[in-house]
């Protein structure tokens, strides 16, 4: 499930000729809605223009000189512009929810006067609940009113394309782009390893840029260099070094069609004022950033001051890892911001440079290697709640390559025809279990096994039940007994190395190769595998046969239908008691069933041809679990 | 510290007069002792180093020279949207007004790739910002936000434009904009003995000889 995201429109134009004016603000998270209404008089605008002009004065030639305070209350007033009424009820139970569940909430804005979409959204401040939202819990983006429509992102297969553009040449004595290119590959490279590769565009062959975009599949484009904006054009531009002449400028519109319809998916601007707009034109025109958000590209990195030099690279790569492992954009950004702060000569209003433009700020731009988003969230909450939802949780085998204690290769799409039979490996550590459960699926066509590996209680290990120690099975009823709904299968298979021990009828016994895990259920039982590889050597059978027959027995004896019990008499056939263990050898030797007085009671053709099928089975491939008898 | 910065080579301290110097690799000014040639700076009673705005101005490279006086068009540009200062044609505009007020003084509007010397062409103006308090707050502020930026000059006529700031606050130049957007000036420069010094060295930037 995707981070729920709350969405603010501002709609409503600042006419500047009135002495007020009035502004909706329609809010939106999940299925509930808020529409608030802010009256901005003349004194209330022009307190709050001096404030963003001076904080913009104070980032670009510290002057007029202003503090975190001042800053704070610039925030305080964008805060009540926006979270007013209706939208503040809104914006105070959303986030309740969110921290209830530790998620983020982030912020999406989107306003009509253009203005308005260019003030420095980023710095709101809670004064109810001191601070700076973007830097807690809201990762504030934004987003623009546009016709493009965009489907849905996929999740990314293959390697990464990343295309580093250089806006400076290498050696430039002022910038440090081969710092940039050595800190995104070192990020990429630890959480990618191979699976990426990055392309680099140097400044002197900015011509081949469409090339550079069209010919690799990219996906992420990264631009390092300066950047400005064109106040008489109104269009930010970003500037790229010619030697021996006047630096190129690619501007917001030219650059932006360059990627259309491209596979980009992330746009990184590293450099400043990329998403800076004119007050006077639409943002998807005059800014570079969120020029190419209307263009398509689902998520745009820029900045809407100038960004210091060494902050860009901890920019940068705070953000790429934040993304390479699994973080939503918004708040990938927000780790970003808050990674500025141990630079060197950090200023109080670092953190807030950086401004998103996305299609949805909760969207996950890659997926970290080996997991899948689906399975993963559910996986983290079920392992917060632990116990039996862990256990149906990973039971559930509906989705390829999520983490299950069925093992994926004895999992077939259908089952239906078949009895289903859950082994599960207890203690008795047999390592080609799967490679013998496909061996007898393949063998027959009336049950199908399949492998499951899950946590069982402690203290099932009795040692004062008999000479050896003793799997006592009552003790794994309450894990055991559920499991066959669980796992949505028709019976359990417990694999032990010990004998087995267990009370039926009031009766305590031991000593057992298999018993029932309860009196009153018959579908879920244990067998040993204890000597049982020496027998099969001793019998010229294989460890595997053994174990099956074993299994198969049990199968047959829990079917109501047959109504077959173990018999005293040892005839070399599978329902022998076995008193004496070792008289397990000679069923072992047989290579059929053909104990007429058990036989007989089967009147399933299919299941007798199963049994059958079991007896003439080559397990020969179990050779690795031999042991020497002479050692 | 100031005298870390690129251009600034060598350090000299000499035991006498606890005079720090530090000799000027490009073009400087003002500061420049006569004798030694050298920018001065002093230890201060905490054994720091205390540099005056004159001497910090005069250590910097011709590069940081540039982007100081980019800082201070750029904060006043956020913080006077109307002035325009990023269109050399409307600064161009200005300038020729205000020089044909001041007797028709030569001038050729110029951007600072078309100056014949534009590292001297910006000190200069800098060096003008020292002179009012106001203008001079603005220049310490600048000098003190000296973080390399990944941003390009916020015009290419910086210096017709840091001459529209000086002229602007320190003679309250004024101007607003005519029916056909092109600006027009409200009040011009007075023709006392200080401005028309400082008019006559600005526009000799831009007179068709230099």
């Amino acid at each position: 499930m995707p981070e729920p995201v709350l969405r603010l429109y501002l709609l409503g134009q600042l006419n500047k000729e009135q002495k007020s004016r009035t502004l909706i603000i329609f809010g939106e998270y999940k299925s509930l809605r808020g529409l608030s209404r802010v009256t901005l008089t003349d004194d209330s605008l022009k307190t709050l223009l001096d404030s963003i002009a001076s904080l913009r004065g104070y980032v670009e030639g510290g002057f007029p000189p202003i503090d975190r305070n001042t800053l704070a209350k610039l925030g305080e007033q964008l805060f009540d512009v926006l979270i007013t009424e209706r939208t503040k009820e809104l914006f105070l139970l959303a986030t309740g929810e969110v921290r209830g569940k530790r998620q983020f909430l982030p912020l999406e804005i989107v306003a009509e006067d253009f203005e308005i979409a260019g003030w420095p959204w980023e710095y709101m401040y809670n004064s109810a609940s001191p601070g700076f939202i973007s830097q807690d819990f809201h990762p504030v983006s934004r987003s623009i009113f546009s016709m493009t429509s965009r489907s849905p992102l996929r999740q990314k297969r293959g390697p990464v394309h990343v295309l580093i553009i250089l806006g400076v040449p290498p050696d430039d004595k002022y910038t440090t782009p081969t710092e940039e290119i050595k800190v995104i590959e070192a990020v990429f490279k630890t959480y990618l390893g191979r699976e990426f590769a990055i392309h680099v565009l140097p400044a002197a062959d900015y011509q081949k840029l469409q090339n550079g975009i069209s010919h690799h599949e990219i996906d992420i484009v990264h631009y390092f260099g300066h950047a400005q904006f064109d106040y008489e054009r109104r269009e930010g531009f970003l500037s790229i070094a010619r030697p021996e002449s006047e630096p190129f400028r690619l501007y917001a519109e030219v650059f932006s069609n360059l990627l259309v319809n491209s596979h980009v998916r992330l746009v990184f601007l590293n450099a400043c004022k990329t998403a800076q707009a004119s007050p006077a034109d639409n943002p998807a025109r005059s800014s570079i950033a969120a020029s190419l958000l209307d263009r398509g590209i689902p998520a745009v990195i820029g900045t809407q001051f100038s960004l210091p030099d060494v902050s860009a690279h901890s920019l940068a790569s705070t953000v790429y890892i934040g993304l390479l492992t699994g973080r939503s954009i918004g708040e990938a950004v927000r780790v970003g911001r808050n990674a500025m702060w141990f630079q060197d000569k950090y200023q109080f209003y670092d953190w807030g440079i950086p401004v998103l433009y996305s299609t949805n700020p909760a969207q996950v731009l890659f997926t970290p290697r080996g997991e899948q988003l689906g399975w993963a969230k559910a996986y983290t909450s079920a392992s917060a709640e632990g116990g039996q939802s862990l256990l149906e949780m990973l039971a559930d085998v509906s989705t390829p390559g999520a983490p299950s204690i069925v093992v994926e290769s004895t999992r077939p799409a259908d089952t239906k025809s078949r009895v289903t039979v859950a082994l599960i490996d207890i203690d008795a550590k047999v390592g080609f279990l799967p490679d013998m459960a496909n061996l007898a699926n393949r063998s027959q066509n009336y049950f199908h096994f399949e492998v499951v590996y899950i946590p069982v209680p402690s203290g099932y290990v009795r040692t004062d039940l008999g000479e050896h120690w003793q799997t006592f099975v009552p003790r794994l009823k309450d894990v055991f007994l559920g499991l066959p709904e669980n796992l949505k299968v028709d019976y359990v298979c417990g694999l032990t190395q010990h004998m087995i021990a267990g009370e039926s009828g009031g009766d305590k016994f031991s000593n057992h190769f298999a018993a029932l895990v309860s009196d009153n259920v018959t579908n879920v039982f244990v067998i040993s595998t204890y000597d049982l590889r020496r027998y099969s050597l001793e019998a010229g059978e294989s460890f595997t046969r053994a174990v099956f027959g074993l299994c198969l027995a049990m199968l047959v004896f829990s079917d109501p239908r047959w109504k077959i019990d173990f018999h005293e008499e040892t005839a070399g056939c599978l329902f022998d008691y076995c008193e004496n263990r070792d008289d397990i050898i000679i069923g072992l030797k047989k290579k059929s069933f053909d104990h007429k007085k058990c036989r007989d009671k089967i009147k399933d053709p299919a299941l007798l041809a199963a049994i059958d099928a079991f007896y003439t089975l080559d397990f020969s491939t179990d050779d690795r679990d031999h042991i020497d008898v002479a050692g | 510290v100031p005298f870390r910065r690129r251009g600034a080579v060598g350090l000299h301290i000499s035991s006498e007069t606890c005079c720090i110097a530090v000799e000027i690799h490009e073009y400087g000014f003002g500061s420049r002792d006569p004798h030694t040639g050298f920018a001065c700076g002093y230890v201060n009673h905490k054994g720091r180093i205390v540099v005056d705005t004159q001497t910090q101005l005069a250590s910097l490279t011709d590069h940081e020279a540039r982007q100081c006086l980019d800082r201070i068009v750029s904060a006043m540009n956020a913080t006077n949207p109307d002035l325009q200062l990023t269109s050399p044609n409307e600064l161009g505009d200005i300038l020729k007004d205000i020089a044909v007020s001041h007797g028709n003084l030569p001038f050729t509007p110029r951007r600072d790739a078309e100056l014949s010397d534009t590292p001297k062409a910006v000190r200069l103006v800098l060096l003008e910002f020292l002179e009012d308090p106001n203008l001079r707050a603005r220049l310490e502020a600048a000098l003190r936000s000296d973080r390399p930026t990944l941003i390009d000059p916020i015009t290419g006529a910086l210096v017709m434009a840091g001459i529209i700031v000086v002229l602007t606050t320190r003679f309250n130049l004024k101007y607003k904009r005519g029916k056909e957007g092109k600006p027009e000036i409200e009040a011009s420069v007075g023709r006392d003995a200080s401005s028309e010094g400082i008019i006559k060295k600005f526009f000799g930037l831009f007179s068709s000889s230099s």
